[in-house]
């Protein structure tokens, strides 16, 4: 916590919006003149890449040096920990190319082994995540209000019911869970003031929503939405992976060489943004190989995947009852849409050019941020959001065909009834199974709960009239009450949910949590300062090897002194001392930092043109600055 | 309980404005949505929002509006003529033969013919209750339940299609 408290304390706590993202998450706020402001660290970075990686000694990192300690612990590290929100272990979508160790094959929730924890689950892994989050809000406004967390449109009840769990986890009240696409909708529209017909197309790092909405005088309402939220970058890095890992010759890759594939594959995708081929060099655990990919190549490895997206913005098209002639403009968000095969295809799809002035990336915390605020009651701006449920809820009726009580887009809050009876003498128990999803029999839908009502009074077969109300909130979230209706006596409903964890375990967590409290903010500092530390090490130890000639030997005792100072404090347990030491070492070896960089631009620029130069350093980090220097 | 033409404040009628239904149905939500209105309930938010859905939708506005009438409608509306119901059945038989052979062609041809039979009896139902004939009204309204269910199927198979 800084001294210079720039908010006003008396403000009181401040309503946040998050964005819970597959590859990266980040947290806004609307100021006190009613603009949204994400807040970035002390880097000015806002991005916070959705990772957490466990140590042995119980503690854990999150973010960016999360992020770069994957590929040496690709079992201990969780990326794209969304995709697993809400899925049982034995869920296709959580057996696909990953590096990770599952504790069991079975059970309605997936469970990682990780280092230090035994097993954690999805929900715990993004708690972490939103924990980070909380903790920059709080450096940054002091005091953290209610949170609006956003969600995929496309999530069901389970993966929607996951969030709201992980965030209670991290000890965030949950204002309200906002669909993503609402949300950018949102943002865009309160900056341009523009009414019309819009679609959001969002394809994020794990998944894809697309809605159609109206604005109409502060008024959004959603018309319609759809998608797929197994579906996204990651599927495009997983294409990408396979044919770099087929070209590294590993047809049964370690989980090492996976993460290794899959990141190697992530850059690649980004550099062929900009490039029409992207030739660079794989390397690994001592196997290299030249690889060479055009953009051509790549497009058609994600054509599939874009297939996919189209057929779902036709039927959101068609159950928003809107040709996209009349539509007033295609809004753009989520990371993937940079790729521009993606954008080439929106383009086709809705017959116009995407909107070019949003942000991909900031625009759904942005939104977050703005309904946050709207609902913590200081709203500035006379805005109402009107909602759907992306999913039909339905029953399983006799012979398994499901039975739909509330169809897709329906607005929400929703409710609907239906009446069930008794087909034996003096049964005093019923059971109702409740699935999400499109498809006729039940197998093929998204099992959401088993609800058990007990209590009926014993009758004759047939005679109970059983009525049954779903609501589904303004979260999108299903509750399940019941009454028999002879004797208007309210029925006891036990609720077994089909993914996901009961509630029961979900206490146990939050105390446990509780407990740890305090000393988990001390033990994630030092964790984190400690992958400094060791980086920094590390670093130093290889330039001198490799640049040792271009350190005075006063200079040289100086760097060895920090070095060994740092080596002292890792050992120990604080980490403010580890941060100052970590600093030490960095002053100390300052300038042949620069002495270092200047030798490698030389050496790169000496006998080879210009074509050469852009090629070896295509991909490599701190592009920019060499060419700023040269 | 009140109708649903009665919560959105509009005429009792099959043929209403979509657009102006629409509109209506986003001013109420400023009174209605508890987002909107401290004072406002759930339960007022969840009845406009059935309400508009009932309006929406051709068949369950005609539905609504035989009930806002006081015309019973016995369950569901069954169009009993054997001549329309050998029609569907020979139409649902192509659109099988159709999907089989994975002729998209012939699926959308099906489907337009169809729903030039859907808009015929949608305007054989307006006069019908621009007339109060609440007989013929019911038997419209079943075969637009029909024409609905074959439409529904070509988009399941449209959807197929594309994603082959």
């Amino acid at each position: 916590m800084s001294l210079l408290q720039i908010n006003d304390p008396s403000a009181g706590p401040r309503p946040i919006g998050i964005d819970l993202g597959t590859t990266n998450s980040l947290v806004a706020y609307v100021s006190s003149l009613g603009d949204p402001i994400a807040i970035s660290d002390c880097d000015g970075i806002v991005l916070v890449p959705s990772v957490v990686h466990y140590r042995g000694d119980r503690s854990l990192v999150v973010g960016p040096r999360a992020k770069e300690l994957a590929v040496d612990f690709p079992e201990d590290t969780i990326v794209s920990v969304k995709r697993f929100m809400g899925r049982g272990a034995e869920d296709p979508e959580t057996r696909r190319m990953g590096p990770y160790r599952f504790a069991s094959a079975t059970g309605p929730v997936v469970r990682f082994e990780v280092a230090g924890r035994g097993e954690v689950t999805p929900v715990e892994v993004s708690a972490e995540i939103l924990r980070e989050l909380k903790d920059r809000a709080e450096d940054e406004l002091g005091q953290v209000g209610g949170a609006v967390i956003t969600v995929p449109a496309y999530f069901d009840d389970a993966q929607r019911q996951a969030t709201k769990d992980a965030a209670r986890l991290a000890g965030l009240e949950v204002l309200r869970l906002l669909n993503e696409p609402t949300a950018a909708a949102l943002a865009y529209g309160l900056d341009k003031k523009q009414n019309g017909t819009f679609v959001v197309y969002d394809l994020g790092g794990g998944t894809f929503d697309v809605t159609v909405l109206v604005l109409d005088d502060g008024v959004f309402q959603v018309k319609s939405t759809g998608g797929d939220s197994q579906l996204g970058g990651d599927d495009m890095d997983r294409a990408l992976a396979s044919k770099i890992l087929e070209a590294l010759g590993q047809a049964a890759p370690s989980p090492s060489f996976t993460r290794y594939a899959l990141d190697a594959a992530r850059a690649i995708k980004h550099a062929l943004t900009d490039s029409e081929t992207v030739t660079t060099e794989l390397s690994h655990e001592g196997i290299t190989q030249p690889f060479t990919i055009t953009r051509a190549d790549f497009d058609a490895l994600i054509a599939p995947l874009l297939a996919r997206t189209g057929a779902a913005c036709r039927r959101a098209l068609k159950d928003a009852d809107v040709s996209a002639e009349s539509l007033d403009g295609v809004i753009l968000v989520g990371g993937s849409t940079r790729v521009p095969a993606v954008r080439a295809f929106v383009a086709k799809t809705f017959g116009r050019e995407p909107l070019g002035d949003v942000d991909p990336d900031l625009v759904v915390a942005m939104g977050a941020a703005l309904q946050a605020d709207m609902l913590a009651g200081s709203a500035k701006n006379d805005v109402l959001l009107l909602d759907v449920l992306p999913l039909s809820l339905g029953v399983e009726a006799m012979g398994g065909v499901v039975e739909r009580i509330l169809p897709r887009n329906t607005p929400i809050p929703c409710e609907a009834a239906q009446v069930f009876t008794t087909y034996a003498d003096q049964q005093t128990g019923f059971e109702l199974h409740v699935v999400q999803g499109e498809r006729e029999l039940a197998v093929d839908c998204r099992s959401l709960a088993r609800f058990t009502l007990r209590g009926i009074p014993p009758m004759a077969a047939g005679l109970a009239r059983l009525e049954v109300r779903f609501s589904v909130d303004a979260d999108g979230l299903l509750h399940v009450t019941a009454k028999e209706r002879t004797t208007g006596l309210e029925q006891k409903v036990e609720v077994k949910p089909s993914y996901g964890l009961d509630d029961a375990t979900i206490e146990r967590m939050l105390e446990e949590a509780y407990e740890a409290g305090e000393s988990d903010i001390e033990k994630r500092s030092l964790a984190e300062q400690r992958v400094e530390a060791e980086r920094v090490i590390l670093a130093t130890d290889k330039a001198l090897a490799e640049d040792g000639d271009l350190v005075t030997e006063d200079e040289r005792t100086k760097i060895d002194r920090a070095l060994t100072r740092l080596r002292e404090a890792h050992a120990g347990t604080s980490h403010r001392i580890l941060a100052s030491r970590i600093e030490e070492l960095e002053h100390a070896t300052h300038e042949f930092a620069g002495r270092r960089m200047d030798r490698a631009i030389r050496g790169a620029l000496r006998g080879k043109d210009l074509g050469a130069i852009e090629d070896t350093t295509k991909d490599a980090r701190g592009l920019e600055r060499a060419h700023d220097r040269s | 309980m009140p109708s649903p033409f009665e919560i959105l404040g509009v005429e009792a009628r099959f043929d209403l404005d979509l657009a102006a239904l629409e509109k209506r149905y986003r001013e109420l939500s400023r009174e209605a949505h508890p987002d909107a209105k401290r004072s406002a309930t759930l339960g007022a938010s969840i009845d406009l929002n059935a309400a508009y859905r009932a309006l929406k939708d051709d068949l369950s506005r005609g539905r609504a509006l035989l009930e806002a009438r006081g015309v019973a409608m016995g369950g569901e509306e069954r169009e009993n003529d054997p001549g329309f119901l050998m029609e569907v059945m020979e139409l649902r038989e192509a659109l099988g033969d159709a999907r089989d052979a994975k002729d998209l062609g012939k699926v959308l041809v099906l489907a337009t013919r169809v729903r030039g039979f859907y808009d015929a009896s949608k305007k054989a139902l307006t006069a019908a209750f621009a007339s109060s004939d609440h007989a013929i009204a019911k038997h419209h309204l079943g075969r637009l339940r029909y024409y609905r269910r074959f439409l529904d199927e070509v988009d399941v198979i449209q959807e197929e299609n594309e994603l082959a």
